[in-house]
């Protein structure tokens, strides 16, 4: 079980209290030398929150985290340990450096599985909305996967959609960061419960509320600034004008992080964010895996990729984006059920992928 | 006088002799049948005693009483009535009393005016009767048909009473049916559903190639338009020909539903059910207080077509899955159990999502995502395994639908179906099964053992695609239909690579 030392332990307890703003919290903060002088000397805080909130509040506090014989303390720290949250302050030594400076940073951080990767040298958002194209949820996945092997970390939230594929291709190596917009206690939505509580195996699930906090739409964009805020680079799967994804565009415009978007066709209204961000010059435009490799400026050690056979390759050259399989069968003068069984060799070995419609994309290129 | 005449009892598709036995004696003038007949039978009284009057004989002034043994087992159809009238005459007129009818078996409703009507179940009826050791049967004329098929027993089609019992005192002897040789019929013949008329949709119309020839049910998603009902349509026009085991068993079954037509005598088109999605439970599986068999079961050796299936009521689905692994479905209710054939093949066609755009890249999807995975929850996982092929359909181009290109038509598709079929029905000679489909775990141990190179192919796409236990069998099976499409002895790694392709649905989602 991880030790906390006072100030630590102050800091958890005081965001354990839900009636506490943000604001509230670090003034209350800014009030003491160290933190941990709290429990032995309430009366700032006291007298701070019985002028700005309420009297009966500031009495809460009196009587519960700053009264020994309540036991509040321990109850906290249990509650985490039972659950096997490890909780990280903005006083811990493993707060993520990004993080640091962030207007409004956490100033508890609730992690369940591998904390080191917070301050990982390399890491990578990759989102985008609940509705998002079979292909690009294909193309995502790809990226994510071949970015995690390279080692950066990919940062996604835990929606359906483009997060789950992010983190579908980022959880096999164990580099995924899943942010929550709610505690742990609560998986949102819930189809995704089972990746989520994979990656706290093998990645790992942060959020900054304490676990019983639950899930509000107002939380949703406060989560996003936190994948912004936590990657170096950011990817736009997909989104909507409407959609939550352009928060995350937003802040990572704010932040001055690099951004990438998936280009769309026109009127895809699924891609409006990226042909926007691209059109502005905001967003570099990227395909695969290589074009983001380039803008990341990383080498992606590469899957070995059996030798194609000379029929793979012919098939591999003509497809051009999103192709239908008749259309790869007219252009290669093959038989469909010939094209279909080559097809289904390239994809066993992650070369294409099959979106909705029978149509494939490939996830390499190679020089015609 | 005591008189005994052999008739017929139906039990699902099987038939028990009933002893008609018949004694006319002294007293008051009365008519009683026991035996536990039902409600059929013992109208039989009235039919029996004016047809007789109306064919010019006489009916017995005194106590007549008709036993049909066994007594044990309810006797249904009004079959029983010549047996009834024959067994009458004989007992109190000397008509009959120089002739011998232990021989026969008689089956037949009366007419009030003493002609015979035609009556359902005769096929099962004389098959289960010449296994029991019987050769001569009166049938009416109008089921002649179905008695041209069964060779080595008598079958003689008699128009009336009178008829009947001209043929057995020799006065007016009827010629036996002769018996036809089976042919197999078409149903391509003029059907404007032919494989000509689909433009484009090469890919599909393989799978489609692909899941006839093995027998393997095979699901169509599409957006709307996109022609998955139209490609569903063409399949009796590709499906091989029938049999003549099959035409039997299926004959069997149309005929005890009535559902026979009179002209063919003989079901030589594989049956295409199409039954609507408010069809009930019973309807499709087969029940009633008779225990009749169900839509299923009519669509044995051929095909059930579930338009929209998620249209259907979710227990409906459901009660198929135990049809469609063994391929008979018993139906039990108070007064009987019966066990009917339904290996049928089932084609199923749905859309992506509930407003159908889903995927499409011209037009949009209204659809949210929970609505999409509640639309597609409704076909259970259970279920959506036990398709064999699960392919996507998408709309045609504009350039395809007004090419002139020759498209291949159904004729030259079903002469290869009926090729593989016979690779196939050759291999399962002595296995009781006739397509690939139907193969159990130790028939794929037999007949799909597969190459080293083959055993790699299939445990990456094992792994990468994340296949079930039942979807590897699934997949070899299919597989090796592709490979016998080919003639090809041995399953190759491109058929196992293929066959894979077509479970892009249950993949891709």
């Amino acid at each position: 079980m991880k030790e906390y030392n006072l100030n630590e332990k102050a800091l958890i307890v005081l965001d354990s209290y839900e009636g506490l703003e943000y604001k509230h919290k670090s003034a209350i903060v800014a009030l003491y030398k160290n933190l941990g002088e709290m429990f032995d000397n309430p009366k700032p805080a006291y007298s701070y929150v019985a002028k700005n909130l309420s009297e009966s509040l500031a009495n809460t506090l009196l009587n519960s985290a700053c009264d020994k014989q309540s036991g509040y303390v321990e109850f906290v720290m249990s509650k985490l340990s039972k659950r096997n949250i490890e909780a990280i302050t903005i006083l811990s030594e493993n707060y993520p450096k990004r993080l640091k400076n962030l207007p409004l940073a956490p100033l508890v951080l609730y992690a369940k599985g591998n904390v080191s990767l917070l301050n990982a040298n390399h890491t990578f958002g990759i989102v985008g909305s609940r509705k998002t194209l079979p292909f690009v949820l294909k193309t995502g996945e790809a990226i994510a996967n071949d970015l995690s092997r390279s080692g950066v970390v990919i940062v996604s939230g835990s929606a359906v959609g483009g997060d789950r594929s992010a983190l579908l291709g980022g959880y096999e190596s164990g580099n995924v960061i899943s942010i929550l917009a709610h505690g742990h206690d609560y998986v949102y939505p819930q189809s995704n419960r089972s990746l989520v509580d994979k990656i706290a195996q093998n990645g790992l699930v942060i959020s900054e509320y304490p676990p019983e906090t639950t899930s509000a739409p107002w939380r949703f964009p406060m989560r996003n600034r936190l994948i912004s805020a936590l990657s170096d680079g950011v990817l736009i799967l997909s989104g909507a004008e409407d959609s939550g994804t352009r928060h995350t565009a937003k802040f990572a415009e704010a932040y001055s992080k690099r951004l990438y978007a998936i280009p769309y066709s026109i009127g895809e209204k699924s891609g409006e964010i990226c042909n926007f961000l691209i059109k502005i010059n905001k967003a570099q435009l990227v395909e695969n895996s290589f074009d983001v490799a380039q803008g990341e400026n990383i080498e992606i050690t590469e899957e070995i990729v059996p030798d194609l056979s000379d029929e793979e390759i012919e098939v591999l050259s003509v497809i051009d984006g999103e192709t239908h399989v008749d259309k790869i069968a007219e252009l290669t003068g093959k038989k469909s059920f010939e094209i279909i069984s080559i097809l289904s060799m390239l994809e066993i070995n992650g070369v294409v992928s099959r979106g909705a419609n029978n149509c494939y994309t490939a996830l390499i290129k190679i020089k015609k | 006088m005591l008189s005994k005449v052999n008739s017929l009892g139906l039990l699902g598709l099987d038939a028990f002799v009933v002893s008609v036995e018949i004694d006319v004696g002294l007293g008051l003038p009365r008519f009683d049948i026991v035996g536990l007949p039902d409600t059929a039978v013992k109208e039989a009284k009235e039919r029996v005693r004016t047809a007789m009057k109306n064919s010019g004989k006489r009916f017995p002034e005194g106590r007549v009483t008709v036993n049909l043994a066994p007594a044990d087992i309810k006797k249904e159809g009004a079959f029983l009535d010549l047996a009834m009238a024959i067994g009458i005459i004989k007992a109190s007129s000397d008509i009959l009393s120089e002739v011998s009818i232990s021989d026969y078996i008689f089956l037949g409703e009366l007419s009030l005016d003493g002609s015979l009507r035609a009556v359902t179940g005769i096929t099962p009826l004389l098959i289960s009767a010449k296994k029991l050791g019987f050769n001569n049967f009166i049938i009416p004329e109008g089921n002649k048909r179905e008695g041209e098929f069964i060779s080595g027993i008598n079958v003689y089609p008699c128009k009336s009473l009178n008829h009947a019992i001209g043929h057995l005192t020799g006065t007016l002897p009827i010629e036996a049916v002769k018996t036809r040789s089976y042919v197999a019929g078409s149903s391509a013949k003029g059907d404007s559903n032919d494989l000509r008329y689909v433009k484009g949709q090469a890919t599909a119309k393989r799978a489609l190639e692909v899941a006839v020839s093995g027998g393997h049910n095979i699901l169509l998603v599409g957006a709307p338009g996109s022609g998955k009902t139209m490609l569903a349509r063409c399949i009796p026009s590709i499906m091989p020909d029938m049999s003549f085991d099959e035409a039997l068993e299926t004959t069997k079954i149309h005929s005890v539903s009535g559902a026979l037509n009179d002209e063919q005598g003989i079901v030589s088109v594989r049956p295409f059910y199409t039954p609507h999605h408010t069809a009930s439970t019973v309807a499709l599986i087969g029940g009633g207080t008779q225990a009749k068999p169900g839509v299923i079961s009519l669509a044995h050796n051929g095909v059930l077509y579930l338009d929209e299936m998620p249209e259907y009521p979710r227990s409906t689905l459901e009660c198929l899955r135990q049809p469609l692994e063994d391929r008979i479905v018993t139906v039990s209710r108070a007064r009987m159990t019966v066990q009917y054939p339904a290996s049928f093949m089932m084609v199923a066609s749905m859309n992506p999502c509930p407003c159908g755009n889903y995927g499409s890249k011209t037009a949009e999807c209204r659809c949210t995502s929970s609505q999409i995975a509640k639309y597609k929850s409704k076909i259970s996982g259970p279920l959506l395994d036990r398709i064999d092929l699960q392919i996507e359909v998408d709309g045609v181009l504009y350039d395809d639908l007004v090419s002139v290109s020759n498209e291949e038509s159904s004729e030259e598709v079903k002469k290869r179906v009926n090729r593989t079929r016979m690779v196939q029905r050759e291999r399962f000679l002595e296995d009781g099964i006739r397509t690939n489909s139907e193969m159990r775990e130790k028939h794929l141990e037999k007949y799909c053992a597969l190459s080293p190179e083959s055993e790699r192919i299939m445990r990456i796409s094992f792994e990468k695609l994340k296949l079930s236990a039942r979807g590897r069998s699934r997949v070899l099976k299919v597989a090796r239909t592709i490979a016998d499409m080919e003639l090809s002895p041995d399953i190759k790694p491109n058929h196992i690579l293929e066959a894979v392709g077509y479970r892009s649905y249950a993949l891709n989602n």
